[in-house]
Parts: structure tokens; C-alpha cells; sequence
């Protein structure tokens, strides 16, 4: 393992490491409510955060949050609007962030890489993003566990849930929430147009196998982790992009596992 | 006797010209197994979702257990229509589903899945159960909080006759042991011998039949619809 004597594969490795095991849990409830969707729409999202901070001159991350979070309440008010057709309210947050976001990389002079945005960059993690992916996700997986119950009630029954005096709307919201900063960071790191994969693909491939909730969301992050370290280890030999080697080696289990299925 | 549920000239309506409830009345008491019956498109899962306060009434006054609109878990519990539907794709076991939406003990969850018949099936997932199946299951999550009053909308639709059976039993039990039941039913027949009674609706009226009179209305019914078929 000489590979781990370089500081950056190690950081690399811990952000990783941390995100796969968040972003499972967030997609095992977006699954679930049918909106698996949900994860590109705000990870373009981000890109717009992250184009209007440079155009702004603020840091780039902080103001994708603020996006995403604003892009997912957006969407949300949507879908009340539109009931019957909750993924038009995803697909008119897509085509909105994809306008901005090329509407304002035309205004920026500097020469920013935006294919590290878009592909991750997650051999170039600062200590500072490892401390923020780190609160994050603590913050993150204490949501998801202090509201297991009811997010599986929700997603389960959510007039039910009502019916129990569950207070379906706050949780709603504080999931919605959450979901839109873990989208915003997970997408400096590992790529605007990988976040969503490495969100669903693993709980899709955990539903494959397993034989309860539990155990889907736990095979869902041991999957998630498996992909993200196979695939940071093998682009770093074949030099490939890691965001790019995992989303493709996370895709292609899937299909072997349906294959396998059949 | 004090009523569990009732409803006081209640009328709805979901645009102007098409009454859906008009003026309705009736009482619902302790111990009973209550059918509501009437053509489809005449207002049942209406009336249910009024009841459940998932719509707002426009007139009229709906009281549960003495009072006007107050809902916990352990009063009301819902059993859906089209439970299957719910349930597709779910990834959990029946144990979990059952087991979730309580505080009682892993026993008690055990229990209560083996009065519905399911103690083979605890550890499968829902998914890979029977229609049937899937509905007790159904049963058994609304029915793990001892709730008052258990409303079921069509719970017999796409399950067959011993099934049915299984099912009017159990609830007829249930009801006996101090749970009222509501049940919107097309199977007026199948359930005669176990309910109470029945409430049928139509033209946003309702009228009340006992178990004497839903022999009456069956036979009425059937000679309407065979003069039907012979025009
Ligand atoms: N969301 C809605 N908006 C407008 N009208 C509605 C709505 N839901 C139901 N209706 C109308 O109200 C009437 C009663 O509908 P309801 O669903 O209560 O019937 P039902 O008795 O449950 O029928 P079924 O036996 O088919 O289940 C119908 O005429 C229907 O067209
Ligand atoms: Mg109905």
C-alpha cells in the first residue's frame, strides 16, 4: 500500500470514506419517495452556487449551499403546485440551474477549471474541506438517526404518519434541508455529475440483496464505501478521474447484480 | 348511549355544482362493525378523508369521542385502499412495517403480527407477500396502538372469499373487544352476518340499514340490476 504515503490519496481516502456513508442515507429516503431525480437537480444546483461565487467574489461553497438549499425548498413549493407530476417540479429545477449556471460561467473571466466542478476533484481536498465534509457528516447522520422512525413512516405512509401526529411537514423540511448542504458539498469533492449516482446507485444495489430496511440502508453504505475506495485506488493506477472510476464501477455492479438477478 | 363518532349535518362539496355530502347525519357507537356501502363516485372515500381530517368539511359538525376534531394515534388508525400499492417497492420486513410506528415491546409487535396470521411471514419483505397478505399487514401497523377506531377503506377488493372470511372475523372480534370499525365495502353481502350496520349513500343522502333491512336492500339491489340486464 505505498499508495497510502501520499498525503493527498490518504485525505482523498477519509473524505471518501465520510461521504460514503452519508450520502446512502439521504438516498434511501429520496429513493423511496420516488425522487430519485432529486440528487442531479440540486447538484446542478450547486454549480450555479458555486458559478455565482466566483462571480461575486465570495467562497464558492458557502453560496452553493445557500443555493441548493433555496433550489430544493424551490422544488418542494413545485410539487405542491403540480401534485400529480412530482418529477416535472425536479426536471424545472434542472433546466433553471443548467441556464444559470451557463449564464454566469460566460461572465467569468478567470480561468476557473470547471470540470473539476463538474467531475470532482477529490484528490485535491484541502484540510479544511476534510474538517467540513467531517462536521458534515456527523451533523448528517444524527439527523438520520435521531428521525429513523419517522422518515420510515413518511416514506412508508406519509397520510398515516399524519394521521399519528407525526409532525410530517417540520421533518419534511429538516430532511429537505439536509439533503441540499450534503448535495452542495458532496458536490465540490466528488462532482457535480456523479453526487447523484454515488447517492442512488448503492441503495439500489443494497435493495437487491437485502432482506429489510436495516439491512438495505447498511449493505447500501457498505456498497457506497466499496465503490469510492475500489475506484480512488484505480484511477490513481490507471490515471483516470476518481469521480468519473467510481460512479462507472458503481454503475456497472448494479447492472451485474441485475444480471445476476435474472 | 354516547356516540364514538358523529356526524351533524355535514355537507361537501368539491366544486359548486356537485354536492358530494348533503346534510348528512348519523352516530356511530361503542362495539360497532359498520359497513359504509353506495355505487362508485358516490362519496365513501369522502366521507372516510373527512373523518380522517384530511379534507375540511364546509358545514356541519363532526365529533369524535365527544369532541370536535381532536385526533391521536392511539384513537384513530387507517387502513388504506390500494395497500399494495403502498407497499411496492418498500424494502422492509413485516416485522419492521408492524414494529415501527409503536413503543411497545418486540413481544408485543410478535404478537400482534401472529393475530393477524402473519408469524411465518415476520421476516419477509412486504414486497414479496400476497395482496392479502400485504392488507393484514396493513391491519396490523394501524392496529398495533389499540386505536379506538379503525377505519378501513375497501379492504377486501382483490382478496378471495376464505380470505374474506379470515379478515370479517377479525374484525368482527375486534370490534367486540371494545374497537370500533368503519369499513367502506362493495361486498354488502359477503359482510351482512358480522357487522352491525350499514350506511349506504347515495345521491350525497345517506340511509341507515340494520341487519334487517340489508336483506331487503341486497334483494331490491338484485332485482334492479336484473331488470337492468334485460333491457
Ligand atoms: N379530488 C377531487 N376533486 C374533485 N372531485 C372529486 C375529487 N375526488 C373525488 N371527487 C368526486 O367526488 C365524488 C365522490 O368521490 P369518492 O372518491 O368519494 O367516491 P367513492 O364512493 O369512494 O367511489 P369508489 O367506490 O369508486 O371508490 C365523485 O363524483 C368524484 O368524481
Ligand atoms: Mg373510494
Amino acid at each position: 500500500m505505498e499508495l497510502l504515503a501520499f498525503e493527498f490519496i490518504r485525505r482523498a481516502i477519509i473524505v471518501g470514506i465520510l461521504l460514503a456513508a452519508v450520502l446512502p442515507c439521504i438516498g434511501m429516503i429520496v429513493v423511496l419517495k420516488r425522487l430519485s431525480l432529486v440528487g442531479d437537480a440540486l447538484s446542478h444546483a450547486s454549480l450555479v452556487g458555486v458559478t455565482l461565487g466566483i462571480l461575486l467574489g465570495m467562497n464558492p461553497v458557502i453560496v452553493s449551499i445557500v443555493v441548493c438549499v433555496i433550489a430544493a425548498l424551490l422544488s418542494e413549493v413545485l410539487r405542491k403546485y403540480i401534485p400529480n407530476f412530482k418529477e416535472n417540479a425536479i426536471i424545472i429545477i434542472l433546466s433553471l440551474s443548467v441556464a444559470l449556471s451557463g449564464i454566469f460561467s460566460s461572465k467569468i473571466k478567470s480561468s476557473v477549471n470547471f470540470t473539476s466542478y463538474l467531475f470532482g476533484s477529490i484528490v485535491t481536498v484541502t484540510n479544511t474541506d476534510v474538517f467540513i465534509i467531517a462536521v458534515l457528516t456527523i451533523l448528517v447522520l444524527s439527523v438520520f438517526v435521531l428521525l429513523y422512525k419517522k422518515l420510515f413512516l413518511i416514506t412508508l405512509d406519509e397520510k398515516n404518519a399524519i394521521l399519528s401526529g407525526i409532525p410530517v411537514q417540520k421533518i419534511n423540511l429538516i430532511f429537505t434541508i439536509v439533503t441540499a448542504i450534503t448535495i452542495a458539498i458532496a458536490s465540490k469533492t466528488i462532482g457535480v455529475l456523479i453526487v447523484s449516482s454515488l447517492m442512488v446507485i448503492p441503495i439500489l444495489c443494497a435493495m437487491q440483496i437485502s432482506k429489510s430496511y436495516f439491512t438495505t440502508i447498511i449493505n447500501g453504505i457498505i456498497f457506497s464505501l466499496i465503490f469510492t475506495i475500489t475506484g480512488i485506488i484505480l484511477s490513481y493506477y490507471l490515471d483516470l478521474r476518481p469521480g468519473g472510476t467510481i460512479a462507472l464501477i458503481a454503475v456497472c455492479s448494479y447492472m451485474l447484480l441485475l444480471l445476476k438477478k435474472q | 348511549m354516547n356516540s364514538i363518532i358523529e356526524f351533524k349535518n355535514v355537507s361537501f362539496a368539491y366544486d359548486k355544482h356537485n354536492k358530494v355530502l348533503h346534510k348528512v347525519n348519523f352516530k356511530i357507537y361503542e362495539n360497532e362493525f359498520v359497513a359504509i356501502t353506495g355505487p362508485n363516485g358516490c362519496g365513501k372515500s369522502t366521507l372516510l378523508k373527512l373523518l380522517l381530517n384530511q379534507l375540511k368539511k364546509e358545514t356541519g359538525s363532526i365529533t369524535i369521542m365527544e369532541q370536535e376534531q381532536h385526533y391521536n394515534y392511539q384513537v384513530m388508525a387507517y387502513v388504506p385502499q390500494n395497500v399494495g400499492l403502498l407497499f411496492q417497492n418498500f424494502p422492509a420486513n413485516v416485522y419492521e412495517v408492524v414494529g415501527m410506528n409503536t413503543k411497545k415491546t418486540k413481544q408485543q409487535v410478535i404478537e400482534m403480527i401472529k393475530t393477524v396470521g402473519l408469524e411465518k411471514q415476520i421476516k419477509h419483505r412486504i414486497t414479496q407477500l400476497s395482496g392479502g397478505q400485504m392488507q393484514r399487514v396493513a391491519i396490523a401497523k394501524a392496529l398495533i396502538n389499540q386505536p379506538k377506531i379503525l377505519v378501513l377503506d375497501e379492504p377486501t377488493t382483490g382478496i378471495d372469499k376464505e380470505s374474506m372470511v379470515l379478515l370479517y372475523e377479525l374484525l368482527h372480534q375486534l370490534s367486540k373487544n371494545g374497537t370500533t370499525i368503519v369499513m367502506v365495502t362493495h361486498d354488502l353481502a359477503g359482510c351482512k352476518n358480522y357487522i352491525t350496520k350499514a350506511l349506504c349513500l347515495e345521491d350525497a343522502h345517506i340511509c341507515e340499514l340494520t341487519k334487517e333491512t340489508i336483506e331487503d336492500e341486497l334483494l331490491h339491489k338484485h332485482r334492479h340490476q336484473v331488470e337492468e340486464w334485460n333491457y
